[in-house]
């Protein structure tokens, strides 16, 4: 029976600088049950990374401002929680891992401290020195870094090891939930076959249920159970990973995600169909479908605010043109 | 090390030898005639050809004497033995000062950034980074020793005459380490490993203290070796108008004097303090920084 | 014709279109301190420039011995020096001396200093070593002293002056234009433009200097004031701008004999100073920002 972990109800993120606003999310609503891993797919600017910091708030300070919605995680609101209550799940309930391994592990301290900092912090059980130690060791090798380098710094690992390692600082505590922002983007592919092989082992040892935004369909496919896809700040397209990749009925933007992508087995020589134009300013949207300007099927009723619209009982999408009875 | 002392002492010896006029005239001024003038100088070695002096000069400081005085007739080798410490004690309290008022101000303002607790040292910041140091001190004698009459403004008879030279090269080159170790929190608190470390649920004193300021803290110390030359000539400067009576004074007394043993012999011995310094910077710097440990272990292993 | 617009490793916008040029400026006046010490800079100069219509040089200098040592009052908004004369007309007209030194100073610095790095970075191998050697050498000597000695050896005057000070300044000079220009040099449009066959000349004017102008330009600024600064020091030591001309420097150095009666003295063109020197730090701070604002988060 599956059991909702996280609630995400009609949330609106904007960040406001002295310059111009940004309608970074605008009124999106998903959910989550436990063990379950939701893809979030769309484009650089979308939103994913925005709507990602929020459950976190981990937004920055002055500049990101929430302007209305919920975040229900076990049933609580985690956007009214005092700092102090937040501070307590980040890393224990609820971990994320970054884009860039590069940059994400302090230079100046140790793999094994980072890792055992994260246990430290979250130390309920009251672990000893050794016992802390140990698990450490016993993470380690949950990714596949011998424990005899915990005592190494982050420059002297390669790019995959280092998001090893920032696997295992996120999974150190066991959390319900991990957000993963582009784990493998920064990393070359067959390092992120590697890194994702990996993601999918912990991840169905632990039961741990996973957030996964990412550019790559390729990537969706083979990770997650449930989509939903992301354009200017708002989800025009949810569905299970069969609705999405195999459904008839898509949202536009959809359609022109997956025409993008070259097909192995298409032996005619067919040119892709990068869909025209770009992304809307999203300091300056328009009331009704911010696809408008790139949609091929355009029509008047699409300078109307947009609904999501049933395609099944999974599977929903926001372009009244699916509207019609089948 | 060496090839740069070797250096300094050619350039200063250059721009001396341009110097119109010799040691003879000078000393003996209008009293003497010209027969006794070419005498002094062939007494004090003036008459060879610059370049001549030049290696002779080098020889002797090899040998570590470096030449009598033209004026007072002392060693100029036992002399800067003597000024020494009291240049190297100075400089090095106002290293310190500057670094306990600018560190600590300079991150407060950057964690406060945009309140008022940024926008006070901030101000003084600029305010003070803009003044002369010779003024610093001046203002900070007046109001210690004209109005409060607590400190002697001249000399160091006691401790007590340490502290106003401190304080005034402190505050200034405090004012800029401010400004640096604020700008370079500020950069420090955005970068990504900052974002991770609250991620992990660390609170904001723990961010800052444990992960933001250890690394922000890595180029204050490259900057503050870099600033080393601009803060001894604060010194000098400094040491000039409080009378203290270190190589700073010296040399600038020499340098008026026209009394070459004492400008090379001093100039000399403050390259060679300050490339000691600058090696030391450098060890400090490789300490603390373990990319930098691991290269030079790198090396050798 | 459209004026290329390409980008050099720092991010550092180049050759600017007259847009460009109003966008920067647009980012600089947001900045209110900097637009502080661009108008109190202003200020400065269009004193410097009319001091003989606020005071003559003549009464800047005619000693004036029974009305010595006065109060700041209305007639005398500094009062008056040791020798009857009124210290505001002192601290104009020192202003002239000390801005004059600053701007040619910093401006002569950055020409020589600024060929020699470029040249320095864009040739590299033994002669780029050598030049970096040589440098080292005279950063071990501090700028001051430097200075003291050149102006020891050439006299004392303007002109030697800023001798001194061009000659103490180039190794930073040099060292910040070709550190600039090695991140420029590697660039692949350079590497084209050698392969096509353009002149070095030809190249440096215009590839590189383009490139490298905007912090160019911020570090001239700069210069400013640490030239007024050191011109200060000079002055106070004694080797600097000769009497009976004013000089800030100096005329705290004169201060310094009254200083248990009359300490306002000092007060006065130490504050002069500060003003010079501060406007055009924050006006540095604020070309620098505004000609790069990704370096501002």
């Amino acid at each position: 029976m599956a059991e909702t972990l996280l609630e995400v109800k009609d949330l609106a993120v904007k960040y406001k600088t002295d310059l111009e606003t940004v309608f970074a999310v605008n009124g999106i609503s998903f959910s989550l049950n436990k063990g379950e891993t939701l893809g979030i797919v769309g484009e650089t600017g979308a939103g994913k990374t925005t709507t990602a910091l929020t459950i976190l708030r981990l937004l920055p300070e002055r500049v990101g401002v929430v302007g209305k919605g919920q975040v229900l995680f076990e049933g609580e609101d985690l956007l009214a929680l005092p700092e102090h209550d937040m501070m307590k799940k980040r890393g224990d309930k609820i971990s994320m891992i970054f884009q860039d391994p590069m940059t994400s592990l302090n230079p100046v301290h140790t793999i094994g401290g980072q890792i055992a900092e994260a246990l430290r912090l979250h130390n309920e059980k009251n672990r000893t020195r050794e016992q802390l130690e140990a698990r450490v060791d016993e993470v380690l090798e949950m990714v596949g870094i011998p424990p005899s380098r915990k005592g190494d710094y982050p420059h002297q690992f390669s790019g995959g090891m280092k998001q090893r390692v920032v696997i295992a600082m996120a999974l150190a505590c066991e959390p319900d939930l991990l957000i993963a922002d582009e784990p493998t983007t920064a990393l070359d592919v067959t390092i992120q076959a590697q890194v994702l092989l990996l993601m999918r082992e912990l991840r169905d040892r632990l039961q741990t249920a996973m957030i996964l935004i990412t550019h790559d369909l390729g990537v969706v496919a083979q990770m997650c159970d449930r989509v939903a896809v992301m354009y200017a700040g708002e989800l025009v397209e949810k569905g299970t990973l069969a609705d999405i990749f195999t459904g008839a009925r898509h949202h536009p933007y959809t359609q022109g995600l997956f025409g993008s992508i070259p097909k192995l087995e298409d032996e005619s020589k067919t040119l892709l169909h990068p869909i025209d134009g770009l992304m809307p300013d999203p300091t300056d949207l328009p009331e009704g479908c911010r696809f408008l300007p790139r949609c091929p099927h355009a029509c008047e009723k699409c300078k109307e605010k947009q609904e999501d619209i049933a395609l099944s009982p999974t599977h929903t999408a926001r372009c009244h043109m699916l509207e019609r009875k089948v | 090390m060496i090839p740069i002392i070797l250096g300094v002492s050619v350039i200063i010896f250059c721009i001396l030898s341009v110097t119109p006029g010799d040691p003879g005239t000078f000393i003996l001024g209008a009293g003497g005639t010209q027969a006794d003038v070419d005498e002094l100088n062939r007494k004090l070695g003036y008459d060879l050809p610059a370049w001549q002096r030049y290696f002779k000069y080098m020889f002797g400081a090899l040998r570590l004497d470096l030449g009598t005085s033209y004026m007072t007739k002392l060693s100029v080798l036992d002399e800067v033995l003597a000024k020494a410490p009291v240049s190297v004690s100075v400089a090095f309290l106002g290293i310190l000062t500057s670094l306990v008022i600018g560190i600590p101000l300079g991150v407060l303002s950057a964690v406060k950034q945009y309140s008022l607790l940024d926008a006070i040292p901030t101000f003084l910041a600029i305010f003070l980074a803009a003044a002369p140091s010779f003024w610093v001190g001046l203002m900070l004698m007046v109001f210690f020793s004209v109005k409060l009459g607590w400190l002697p403004s001249q000399g160091i008879t006691s401790i007590k005459g340490y502290f106003m030279p401190m304080l005034s090269l402190g505050l200034i080159y405090g004012a800029q380490t401010l400004r640096f170790t604020r700008s370079s929190m500020l950069e420090t608190i955005r970068q990504d490993y900052v974002r991770t470390a609250k991620a992990k649920g660390a609170s904001e004193r723990a961010v800052i203290w444990k992960h933001a300021m250890q690394n922000a803290l890595l180029p204050v110390i490259t900057v503050t070796g870099n600033n080393f030359g601009a803060l001894l000539g604060g010194a000098i400067v400094t040491e000039t108008l409080f009378g203290l009576p270190g190589l700073g004074t010296y040399i600038v007394a020499g340098i008026k004097a026209k009394d070459i043993p004492v400008v090379m012999g001093g100039t000399i011995s403050l390259a060679i303090l300050f490339s000691i310094v600058m090696l030391l910077m450098d060890l400090l710097y490789a300490y603390v920084d373990p990319r930098i440990k691991a290269k030079y272990a790198g090396n050798r292993g | 014709m459209e004026a290329m617009k390409s980008y050099a490793s720092d991010g550092a916008i180049t050759m600017k279109k007259p847009s460009q040029i109003k966008e920067i400026w647009r980012r600089f006046r947001k900045n209110k301190l900097a637009m502080a010490g661009l108008i109190v800079l202003s200020v400065m100069i269009l004193a410097a420039v009319f001091a003989e219509q606020i005071g003559t040089y003549q009464s800047a200098i005619a000693m004036d011995v029974k009305n010595k040592l006065q109060n700041p009052s209305w007639q005398h908004i500094f009062g008056t020096d040791g020798y009857g004369r009124d210290l505001f007309i002192r601290c104009v007209h020192g202003g002239r001396v000390s801005l004059f030194i600053g701007f040619a100073a910093s401006i002569a610095g950055m020409l020589c200093g600024g060929i020699l790095g470029m040249i320095s970075a864009y040739y590299g191998n033994k002669f780029d070593n050598a030049v970096m050697r040589t440098l080292d050498v005279f950063s071990a000597i501090p700028t001051i002293l430097l200075a003291l000695t050149l102006v020891a050896a050439l006299g004392q005057g303007i002109v030697n002056i800023i001798v001194a000070l061009v000659i103490s300044r180039i190794p930073a000079f040099a060292r910040i234009v070709r550190a600039s220009t090695l991140g420029v040099v590697d660039q692949d449009y350079i590497e084209a433009a050698r392969a096509g066959g353009t002149s070095d000349y030809h190249i440096m004017l215009k590839h590189i200097i383009p490139n490298i102008v905007g912090p160019l330009i911020v570090q001239t600024t700069m210069n400013v004031s640490s030239m007024i600064l050191q011109t200060a020091s000079l002055s106070f030591l004694g080797l600097g701008i000769s009497a009976p001309r004013p000089e800030w420097g100096a005329l705290i150095s004169e201060a310094k004999e009254y200083i248990r009666i009359k300490p306002f003295m000092i007060l006065f063109p130490g504050l002069c100073i500060i003003l010079a020197s501060a406007s055009i730090n924050l006006l540095g701070d604020g070309l620098r920002d505004a000609l790069d604002p990704r370096l501002k988060s």
